[in-house]
């Protein structure tokens, strides 16, 4: 096939995720090996659909690191084309994406070009290939069902060349069966496009359905929680590269990233207590096959005897860490204990039965902490009113932590120290 | 149609005869009443509510003499055949039925079945708004339409308790063109207003959601947030008909397709084998258990219903539009299910699909809402689901003698337990069970001159509707008598067409209409 167009298509890069030193470094070594690979597999462009950093103001450091790889691309005369993701984008304040667009290291396509109640999202031309880009960003929500509602449909149809649509959204008919997300249906995309770059959906995906070719290559790295998971259990991530033959026959390929050796591991909590969880833990860090390696360790079940937080994960964490793992993921959130036994309440509003459930819980709460075991409903209120405040705009994680963590301290009437 | 005048204090006859089973009374001259008019008996501090049940001639003259001056006058022997005050000695005798008994209660009206006769010789009048001012209206109402005095309309709606009607199933009865896909549009509509009612449809003909013009659900103030349309060929912002093969279970086939004994056992066999690829093992593997002849019997009727097409290597691919093998429309079935229980109309495109198609479709989502609602029961939380129905255009096909293994007769019978109704549509109603009909408390009963129809019909519902056969033969497009143990007569309905009640709630600015978004665009 003689290739007329060559291009990659990345998303949900989320470059900012992690605090961790070592992923971040990760991070970028993994966008930067794949800007190579993009260069030395000659494509004429690049689009990434959505989430290129995990926040609209992420950490500078890490945003000196990816300006950098940008640039060095863009330098070679080829163009980056994204549009915003519901991680990177933000209403009230400008996104890192607007700065470095500003800078032109990247071009936002399909920004609305008309006014009215249909909308016309600007059409790129990339001068190199003639190829015609536009898209939707994506928003918090699904808020850009709006937009997709609003398509001037019509005016999008006579678009001539080869015709990228570029979104950030997921799509009902692909959903799997155990995903639970907002989603909108595929016939809100506009119709006539040879391809459909997709972001937002974190897994591979590449089907044609109704004519549309519709394409998610997943996140190129992924420094946390399920995702990591994944990763490390063997879930593919990258890319894809698309090469459109002089006929519009489309080749594409996925091109898989290793940014790391990773090893999940499992521990089954069941009818056990917690020092036996703790000398198994105690066992996975004297193993010499994890140095270099991102580990995972999912604990879950429920403990026989004991609290969860008997189970010394500092100790496993500081273990593999000794034993030169790169970074150590601890997924807890399955491991339950009898001593808090499921409480079933009932009540007219959320409040109700929060308060229920405290009330019914407060009983197992022992300690020498007054506050803690006379007004224990009280403080579990207030504790769940502060861990309900969100992320604000722009705030990172460690910052957002640390606010968090003072904040319950306030509440648990824990002095600082 | 014409409304009822106002000088309904009229009186349009007198009583003069009768029983409490049929009252006669002498018509006024001109008034010309006809069948299935409702008439008001004033009689002391009660009022009776009565329905023309019969038209018959009445005189004061000699039988013989008034034949033999008919024949005088069409043999044209005499042109000046006249009788004694003719108002006064020729009539027309008006036999109605007693439908209720009215009467004052702490200022209130109130009526009950009819217990008495009016008084001999009382007056009757055309009824009028006010005579039915004891009929409340329920929170979760859905109008049906207006109330009917013959074919004339009275200024007054007639609703349901929604929730009460579609637990207790629902039975739309006519022949074609008097109206059922108008009524069960109107219904939706209805429904759509609240966020109470999770309701199911397969629309076989495609007529309720409307597309482009033509009105339809779509024009719906709520139809953003309660209406999820699917179809083969969707507009934008409606979804694609798309089922994975996964989402299919060996139940939601047998209840459906013709198979043998030996043919269902085989598939629950491969259920059990291959889990939710079950389809996949079999047509792509054997089993020792299963003999050969009803694999392939078994394959060639998957072949046919999910489009089946064997590769050169032995495998298959699903050439469907709508079944899927591959990982497309996964959630599909899961989220009609959610929707459903969030309230909303949930309305599949069946005019491009077979009806074992659809059939199969709604039956995977009816199991698993019905696996929901048991749990919801079990835990004692169904109080505060919506109530959930299922509108079966054809009803008779899953529902008649010798279909007892699908999930649509299980509702039928088990349905009102765990909030979950039927609105069955069907012009036989002959060919359904009569445990069935029997379970079914509302009859909403259109046009129908099918005499053995209207007597199955007339049997089973949940008045004494023995005087209305020749009245429901003679029903007009749109109007319907509603027979329900939530009402206390069978009532006279007219319900208006759907583009009229689109128009004239677009008009009187109903709540949404106004309602614009201002949306910023990036």
């Amino acid at each position: 096939m003689a290739i007329k167009i060559k291009f990659a298509h990345m998303a949900d890069i989320h470059i900012g995720a992690t605090s961790d030193p070592n992923m971040k470094g990760l991070e970028l070594q993994t966008l930067e090996g794949a800007f190579n690979r993009c260069l030395r597999e000659g494509v004429d462009f690049v689009i990434i659909a959505g989430d290129i950093f995990h926040v609209n103001i992420p950490d500078l450091e890490v945003v000196k690191g990816a300006v950098e790889i940008f640039k060095r691309f863009v330098d070679t005369g080829r163009k980056i084309y994204v549009v915003y993701g519901s991680h990177d984008f933000s209403p009230n304040t400008a996104s890192i994406v607007d700065i470095i667009e500003a800078a032109g290291l990247v071009k936002r396509v399909g920004k609305p070009s008309a006014a009215g109640e249909r909308l016309m999202p600007e059409v790129v031309k990339d001068e190199r290939t003639g190829a015609t880009l536009t898209g939707i960003s994506g928003r918090r929500g699904l808020r850009e069902r709006d937009a997709f509602e609003a398509l001037d449909r019509e005016g999008l149809s006579h678009l001539k060349g080869f015709r990228i649509f570029v979104f950030h959204t997921s799509l009902d008919e692909i959903k799997r069966e155990d995903e639970k997300y907002d989603s909108m249906p595929l016939s809100l995309l506009p119709d006539g496009f040879d391809y459909y770059a997709g972001g937002h959906i974190h897994r591979i995906i590449d089907k044609v359905i109704d004519g549309k070719r519709v394409v998610y290559p997943g996140p190129l790295f992924t420094g946390w929680g399920g995702d990591l998971e994944d990763t490390v259990a063997g879930e593919r991530r990258g890319f894809f590269v698309v090469e459109v033959g002089e006929g519009g026959g489309l080749g594409v390929e996925f091109i898989a990233m290793r940014p790391f050796e990773g090893e999940l591991i499992r521990i089954n909590a069941d009818g056990r207590s917690a020092s036996d969880v703790n000398s198994e833990l105690a066992a996975v860090t004297r193993r010499h096959d994890l140095g270099g390696k991102v580990v995972v360790i999912k604990v879950c079940g429920e403990l026989s005897s004991g609290k969860t937080s008997d189970v010394d994960f500092a100790a496993v964490r500081k273990g593999l860490a000794d034993a030169g793992a790169i970074y150590v993921h601890l997924s807890r959130n399955q491991l339950r204990t009898k001593e808090f036994e499921a409480a079933t309440i009932k009540g007219e509003t959320n409040a109700q039965i929060e308060e229920g459930i405290f009330s019914e819980m407060s009983g197992a709460v022992k300690g020498t902490n007054e506050r803690l075991t006379k007004s224990c409903t009280e403080v579990a209120r207030l504790l769940l009113a502060q861990l309900r405040s969100q992320k604000l705009e722009g705030e990172t994680q460690r910052d957002y932590d640390a606010r968090m963590m003072a904040a319950a301290k306030t509440v648990l009437g824990i002095a600082e120290g | 149609m014409a409304e009822l005048g106002s000088n309904t204090k009229e009186a349009v006859g007198q009583i003069v005869e009768g029983s409490n089973e049929c009252l006669v009374m002498r018509e006024k001259k001109g008034v010309d009443l006809e069948l299935g008019d409702l008439i008001a008996v004033d009689s002391g501090n009660k009022k009776f509510i009565t329905m023309v049940s019969a038209l018959e001639y009445g005189s004061n003259i000699d039988v013989e003499r008034i034949y033999r001056s008919a024949g005088t006058e069409l043999e044209k022997q005499h042109y000046d055949v006249a009788f004694l005050d003719p108002d006064i000695n020729l009539f027309r005798k008006v036999l109605t039925k007693i439908l209720l008994e009215v009467k004052v209660e702490g200022g209130k009206l109130k009526a009950r079945s009819p217990r008495s006769i009016p008084e001999f010789m009382s007056k009757a009048r055309m009824v009028d708004e006010g005579d039915f001012s004891f009929l409340e209206t329920p929170e979760d109402k859905i109008t049906i339409g207006k109330l009917r005095s013959g074919s004339k309309r009275l200024k007054c709606d007639y609703c349901m308790d929604g929730s009460k009607m579609l637990s207790h199933h629902v039975l739309i009865s006519a022949q074609t063109g008097r109206g059922k896909s108008n009524l069960v549009k109107v219904m939706l509509w209805e429904a759509m207003k609240h966020e109470r009612f999770g309701v199911l449809v397969l629309d076989v003909h495609n007529e309720y959601h409307g597309s482009g013009n033509q009105a339809g659900l779509k024009d719906h103030p709520k139809a953003r947030d309660r209406l999820v349309y699917y179809s083969k060929d969707p507009p934008p912002g409606q979804r694609a008909l798309k089922i994975n093969l996964r989402s299919i279970d060996p139940q939601d086939i047998v209840g459906v397709l013709n198979l043998s004994e030996a043919q269902s056992e085989a598939a629950y066999l491969f259920r059990n084998k291959f889990g939710r690829d079950w389809i996949k093992g079999i047509m792509g593997n054997g089993d020792d258990k299963v003999s050969p002849s009803t694999l392939r019997a078994l394959r060639r009727k998957f072949e046919n219903l999910f489009r089946m097409v064997e590769q050169a290597d032995g495998s298959y691919s699903c050439n469907s539009d709508v079944f899927s093998m591959e990982a497309v429309g996964e959630s599909t079935v899961r989220d009609m299910a959610d929707d459903l229980e969030k309230g909303k109309v949930v309305l599949i495109d069946g005019s491009s699909i077979s009806d074992d198609t659809g059939l199969v479709i709604m039956s995977a989502i009816l199991e698993d809402v019905f696996r929901r609602y048991e749990g919801y029961k079990t835990r004692g939380e169904l109080d505060v689901v919506p109530q959930l129905a299922v509108v079966l255009e054809e009803a008779p096909r899953v529902l008649a003698e010798g279909t007892t293994s699908n999930i649509f007769s299980r509702i039928a019978r088990e349905g009102r337990k765990f909030k979950i109704g039927l609105v069955a549509i069907t012009q036989l109603v002959s060919v359904i069970p009569i445990d069935i009909l029997a379970n079914i408390g509302t009859k909403i009963i259109m046009g129908n001159e099918m005499a053995f129809e209207r007597q199955k019909l007339i049997d089973s519902a949940a008045q004494d509707l023995s005087a209305y056969g020749q009245i429901i033969a003679g029903l007009d497009k749109g109007e319907s008598i509603v027979s329900s143990i939530f009402s206390q007569f069978p009532v006279p309905v007219y319900t208006p067409l759907f583009d009229e009640v689109v128009r004239d709630e677009k008009e009187l600015g109903g709540t949404g209409y106004q309602e614009r978004r201002t949306t910023k665009f990036y």
